[in-house]
């Protein structure tokens, strides 16, 4: 029997430019957990206008995590399809009620912990993910192109969107799963949408993921390129284009 | 050596999502003299302000309507590069009524050209600035107008804010849309531009319900 699969994963996050001038830090998070056989990832991007975003987007990440990754493990990192679909829907289900939890603890409205969901679950066999709001999931198509996984949820204006705590929030959750072993997948949070997305098509910007997956393969040392994706995530040509949070993950199978 | 990242990724180069903002500015008779000189200065350094945030400069798009006996527009829509701060004179009565229409349609046909064009944009933003009351009104026509404003609020097609100047009838103007009106304090129309231009940076902010989060105006308005 073959070694099962194993991922390499890196992630890095910026405060946006106007949360910076506001005095306020970012409210963007990100984890993900690479076992044998599998990799989990979670991407949350907390309201800008909601006084705890952040703690809400940090909560739901943890428990959406905590909760895929041992119900996983339950499965011996091999589920089925409809099995695979279900531990999406409870891991954001449990992210929720934590997120409920907190609300009802400190007496806030659940609204001011409001924050979007991705959440990628692959297997051997499948790839799993799940979305409430904007941002994205994008993987490789295997003939050196990239395709959206999972289609971000906006509303009629740019900065509206469905979030984690909406009233029909997890209702409105796309989840998809399909038998899919793509080499590469990129998360994002809509601060960076409009740099990696055509908006005229909708479609992943090619080029973008073609260069900066083509700069991953070639990195050796970990933690010197998260540095870089997040000096990237600084860099004046992204801050010229949103004053909002960033967040990127990307994974590659090997 | 090799070439940092950031020399080596391509980014998408879309059209930067747009926010209108039209201000709909009462040139009546009433506001000769130091209010229509104190709102063209304003109008002047709105420009200004805007144009002090790169973010904001690329993505408002100011808009002007003036109006009287009947409304005028004065400036379309245009990025704050564009804008050519108009120079406005006063003179004439007070119809409201229309102004509201001829605001509503243009924020509309705006609407309709970014979807043209797929351009993303924030929500519009009206800014009616007013002196007087619905003086030579239709009252039936004026209570169609006002019904129209609050349906565009219901329906989230627009944030509609009103501003009364000294004189302004402000039980008619707060009974527009569902704010409540603010009252300028004084003529001092720079510091509610500057607060104005502030409060167009942050829309980009994404939001939970469909409040726009502003900032407490105490700095140029009597609360």
């Amino acid at each position: 029997m073959s070694a099962p699969p194993r991922w390499t994963a890196y992630s890095a996050s910026a405060p946006g430019t106007s949360h910076l001038r506001r005095g306020a830090g970012g409210q963007d998070q990100v984890c993900y957990r690479e076992e044998p056989g599998f990799l989990v990832a979670v991407v949350a991007d907390g309201a800008g206008s909601a006084a705890n975003s952040a703690l809400g987007a940090l909560a739901a990440t943890r428990q959406a995590l905590t909760v895929a990754t041992w119900e996983m493990l339950q499965a011996r990192g091999r589920p089925g399809r409809e099995e695979l679909g279900g531990i999406l829907r409870r891991a954001a289900a449990s992210a929720r009620q934590s997120l409920e939890r907190m609300a009802g603890e400190s007496s806030e409205r659940l609204n001011s912990y409001a924050c979007t969901l991705l959440l990628t679950v692959q297997t051997a066999e499948l790839l799993g993910g799940a979305q409430i709001g904007d941002g994205g999931i994008v993987v490789s198509d295997g003939q050196g192109g990239f395709d959206c996984f999972t289609a971000p949820q906006k509303g009629e204006y740019a900065n509206q969107t469905i979030f984690l705590t909406s009233a029909r929030g997890l209702e409105q959750m796309e989840v998809r799963v399909e038998e899919a072993q793509p080499e590469k997948l990129a998360m994002f949070t809509d601060g960076i949408q409009n740099l990696v997305i055509e908006s005229a098509t909708q479609r992943p910007f090619q080029p973008f993921f073609t260069s900066i997956f083509g700069w991953l393969e070639n990195q050796t040392d970990r933690n010197q390129a998260e540095t870089d994706l997040a000096n990237l995530l600084r860099s004046p040509r992204v801050t010229a284009k949103t004053d909002d949070d960033t967040t990127l993950l990307l994974a590659m199978r090997r | 050596m090799t070439m940092p990242l950031d020399d080596l990724v391509e980014f998408a180069d879309n059209p930067e999502p747009r926010c209108a903002c039209l201000l709909l500015l009462d040139v009546s008779g009433s506001m000769t003299g130091q209010p229509i000189q104190q709102l063209n200065d304003g109008l002047a350094y709105f420009k200004q302000c805007i144009e002090s945030d790169t973010l904001a400069s690329l993505r408002t798009e100011i808009g002007v309507v003036s109006f009287s006996n009947s409304p005028t527009k004065v400036h379309d829509f245009s990025t704050v590069d564009a804008f050519t701060p108009p120079t406005l004179v006063a003179s004439g009565g007070t119809v409201i009524s229309s102004a509201l229409d001829a605001a509503l349609d243009m924020v509309e046909e705006r609407k309709a050209t970014y979807r043209a064009n797929g351009i993303t944009y924030y929500r519009p933003w009206v800014w009616l600035i007013c002196d007087g009351r619905p003086e030579h009104d239709d009252f039936n026509e004026w209570e169609r107008a006002k019904a129209r404003v609050k349906q565009a609020e219901n329906d989230n097609q627009v944030a509609f804010f009103v501003v009364g100047v000294e004189g302004a009838d402000m039980t008619e103007l707060n009974s527009i849309g569902n704010r409540e009106a603010l009252k300028l304090r004084g003529l001092d129309f720079n510091s509610m531009f500057q607060w104005l231009s502030s409060s167009m940076s942050s829309v980009s902010q994404s939001q939970p319900s469909d409040a726009v989060p502003l900032s407490n105006p105490s700095g140029w308005a009597q609360v």
